[in-house]
């Protein structure tokens, strides 16, 4: 049961952030989804400071909160303060995490967050945790975030993509692209701050961003786009905690970088099998 | 006061460990500062990122066969792991039709994620020497000793010395692309000179402000210093200065409380000062809008004369 | 010369958009008469696609109005298509050409309810209009700018307006393309349909067009192509660029304009 609720935990997580993760990809937002993953840090902070406890749902729908800040004072500084877009998320979002950090160390210092599992989380310890039927707090929150996002997703498919594929156009059919914009927004902040605890900042940014990656070098149509995407996470999660097991290392990083290397691995074999594609028609030529 | 007291105690440079933790920080963050106005002048802010995430598993594997904590040994581990990274973005994103954004956070979370694995395992390992790599996380300012000094001291003589040699060429391809394409200026030697430049400082700049917040250190100077000024060689040294002044800053809010991290504090003022040169520098949001309205006055007034 | 139109199926009244304080275009005032098909003719930054963006609201404006068929956008939007600049968007997108064009008849309302059998059927009319049928299941990075610029074609007509426009709908596109986008264009004329394109290849526009717009961040003229379409016009639009105004003697030489009398 311990290793299942593990597992669990982490298909979650990847269902949601590879869903979310696939329209930041599609829309060249992938770094907005690392600013997002590192500015919610004080926001879970002082969630946890006024609640005294992590897991509290409604504090932490509040400290996603800090997200959509970030993004917006991102995007203010990028459109009227003169910074250049890049340089806009470098800056807010190591301001945010710094302070996050500074909360932590001086504020919260005898609390359970520490500086450490900030970045990969304390997937072990969620088996542990107090229950609610039976399945412990953070899985069940993140089961309820699962809800929405895929609801969100598969009713909001049509908006998500046209606002996706053309701006203009979507905006002459009189569809609301800010609408569109926040509600992924909003939605990425609130699953990235519940995913927080259990993998981490780093972790977050890898399940939104590697699936939806592989997803699109394997297939050209948005329907299995999608399926590919979380299949991918769910798939990497429970082989990766496998092998985490087997060779006593720890189950998140080791889910990111079987995530990384079977991207890699695919993509080296694609370039493979294109040269040698290229190669049999030049010797066919030839003959 | 308290406070004076500290305060005093802090500039009177009297104690020798403070000395170090304050030069070795100062010349790291003058190094970053220069460096920073390569980055952000040829938009790479965000590889950045990638390259000093990526630092982590090389500083493990530079551990890992050495078996000592030897800086020398963990930045060259370091320095291969950022080249590693650089490449893997260029190539995922030159071979497929993954996007350069996208490729920059799988590098970033694949490589950070296997630096972590190979932590674990060097902890579990035995090895006294390992612990305080986790320091590499968020900086280590304040284990700074004499013996760091001389490998910041050559790093920071290292990076003027290219500068200088290539100052012109840096200049104008970061000016001018296109006149730099003209008179025939290599593109590729451009791009290599930044990006060994940064993948240099990052290896060594995670000492005080650690891997997570390092690209801070190698955005937010110039940032700010390019509100200031148009000038290349001025930016360079207001961007330098800024970085100076906030990790002097960064360490003195450390020294006043035990429980007050240098790396984060050194970027939130760093963080504060591009912030205040966006609404108040000549350039600045605040200061336009004031110019405007004064302008606008002033229009008016004539009119009615 | 502004020419004035009675009834006229989209108005401009001083309409002045900037980009960072600087004026993009200033003072827009125009008319178009219904059923005419129509070229907004200008040098490179003269503000063509920020007139179009503005009409479509999707650039702030700074001042004046737009009306079409004498209402606001808002409340006539169905009745108008836009067709973006092909480059605008990543081709790269994981669609096939049909899954585009059905998104000609998304609307802001509809966004929720699932698309008919009609509204399929309507969508591979408009495919087979533009002669991409048979690409119908292709991924859009498969094609050609030319083939890309009929895709988004093919979305408009899915939207079944009254008024069309078109950002460059030439730019970039090969001949058989650009015959065959021509061909589409005549055919909504004759259905009674009001075209406005930009275009900035001056040698063809006094063929396909017959009201021509004239822009260089002023509108410099407005009417029927034998009005505007004059050397002393066109040299006031391209004030001073000898290249263009060479082409301009070459093409009024060689067309003898109007050659297209209606």
């Amino acid at each position: 049961m311990f290793d299942f609720w593990i597992i669990l935990t982490a298909c979650i997580i990847a269902i949601n952030s590879s869903l979310l993760g696939s329209f930041l990809v599609l829309r060249k937002m992938s770094l907005i989804g690392d600013a997002l993953s590192h500015s919610v840090l004080p926001g879970i902070v002082i969630a946890f400071l006024i609640s005294g406890e992590i897991n509290s749902f409604w504090m932490l729908i509040g400290a996603s909160g800090f997200g959509i800040f970030a993004i917006l004072i991102i995007d203010w500084l990028n459109r009227f303060g003169g910074f250049g877009k890049d340089s806009s998320i470098g800056i807010v979002y190591t301001l945010l995490f710094a302070i996050g950090i500074i909360l932590i160390t001086s504020i919260a210092k005898n609390s359970d967050i520490d500086v450490d599992c900030v970045l990969f989380g304390d997937i072990n310890t969620v088996p542990l945790l107090p229950k609610i039927f039976t399945i412990p707090v953070p899985t069940f929150n993140l089961l309820i975030i699962a809800v929405i996002v895929t609801l969100t997703i598969l009713f909001g498919l049509k908006g998500f993509k046209i606002s996706t594929f053309d701006k203009s156009h979507a905006q002459t059919l009189g569809v609301s692209i800010t609408f569109w914009n926040y509600l992924l927004l909003g939605l990425s902040s609130i699953s990235t701050v519940f995913s927080f605890d259990s993998v981490g900042a780093i972790m977050v940014i890898g399940l939104i961003v590697i699936p939806p990656s592989f997803a699109n070098i394997i297939t050209r149509k948005l329907s299995r786009f999608l399926i590919i995407s979380v299949s991918f996470g769910v798939v990497s999660c429970i082989i990766g905690h496998c092998i985490a097991i087997y060779l006593d290392i720890p189950t998140v990083p080791t889910i990111g970088f079987l995530m990384g290397l079977i991207l890699i691995l695919t993509l080296v074999f694609q370039t493979f099998k294109k040269n040698f594609q290229q190669r049999t028609k030049a010797k066919i030529i030839k003959q | 006061m308290d406070f004076w007291s500290d305060f005093l105690y802090f500039f009177s440079f009297a104690d020798t460990n403070i000395n170090n933790v304050l030069i070795g920080t100062s010349v790291l963050g003058f190094t970053c500062g220069i460096v920073s106005v390569l980055v952000v002048l040829s938009k790479k802010a965000l590889i950045v990122d990638a390259i000093s995430h990526a630092v982590l598993p090389g500083i493990c594997i530079g551990f890992m066969f050495t078996g000592v904590k030897n800086p020398i040994y963990l930045s060259i581990g370091g320095m291969a792991a950022g080249a590693v990274a650089v490449y893997l973005v260029d190539w995922i994103s030159r071979i497929s039709r993954i996007k350069k954004d996208a490729s920059i956070a799988i590098s970033l979370s694949v490589l950070f994620s296997l630096g972590v694995i190979l932590l674990n395992i060097i902890q579990h390992s035995g090895n006294s020497n390992q612990s305080g790599l986790t320091d590499f996380l968020f900086g280590k300012a304040a284990t700074i000793i004499q013996s760091d000094l001389y490998l910041f001291g050559a790093v920071f003589i290292f990076v003027i010395l290219t500068l200088l040699i290539f100052y012109q060429h840096l200049k104008i391809a970061l000016f001018d692309a296109g006149f730099a394409k003209t008179i025939g200026l290599s593109e590729k030697l451009t791009q290599g000179l930044i990006s060994g430049l940064v993948i240099i400082s990052t290896a060594v700049g995670i000492q005080t402000v650690g891997i997570i917040l390092m690209s801070a250190l190698l955005i937010s100077p110039a940032s700010a210093a390019l509100f200031w000024t148009n000038n290349f060689k001025k930016a360079i040294l207001i961007s330098g200065l800024f970085a100076t002044l906030s990790s002097v800053l960064g360490v003195f809010v450390s020294f006043l409380s035990a429980d007050m991290p240098t790396g984060p504090w050194i970027i939130v003022v760093l963080s504060c000062f591009a912030l205040f040169s966006a609404f108040l520098s000549k350039k600045g949001v605040i200061t336009k809008k004031i110019r405007a309205k004064i302008d606008a006055s002033y229009n008016l007034k004539e009119k009615e004369n | 010369m502004i020419k004035k139109v009675e009834n006229p199926i989209l108005e401009v009244r001083d309409l002045t958009v900037t980009y960072d304080s600087k004026p993009a275009l200033c003072d827009a005032n125009f008319g178009i008469p219904q059923g005419s098909m129509v070229g907004l003719v200008g040098p490179n930054g003269a503000g063509k696609s920020t007139l179009l963006k503005a009409l479509m609201e999707l650039i702030p404006k700074s001042s004046g109005n737009v009306k079409f068929f004498n209402e606001n956008l808002e409340s006539v939007r169905k009745k108008i298509a836009y067709v973006p600049q092909k480059e605008s968007v990543d081709w790269d997108f994981p669609a096939t050409v049909f899954d585009i064009v059905e998104m000609g008849r998304y609307g802001s309302k509809s966004l929720f309810k699932r698309l008919t059998k009609n509204d399929k059927e309507i969508a591979r009319e408009a495919l087979t209009k533009v002669k991409m049928l048979d690409f119908a299941d292709r991924h859009i990075s498969e094609l050609s700018g030319g083939q890309q610029q009929r895709v988004f074609i093919a979305r408009a007509l899915a939207q079944k307006a009254d008024v069309y426009l078109m950002d460059e709908p030439f730019a970039g596109v090969d001949v058989a393309s650009e015959k065959t986008i021509v061909n589409v264009l005549v055919q909504l004329q004759n259905e009674g349909k009001t075209i406005f394109v930009v275009h900035h290849n001056l040698q063809s526009a006094a063929e396909y067009f017959d009201w021509m717009i004239l822009i260089n961040k002023n509108i410099v003229a407005s009417g029927p192509i034998k009005d505007v379409f004059t050397p002393e016009l066109l040299q006031k639009t391209y004030d001073g660029n000898l290249t263009t105004l060479e082409q301009i003697g070459q093409t009024i030489q060689k067309q003898q304009f109007p050659i297209r009398e209606s």
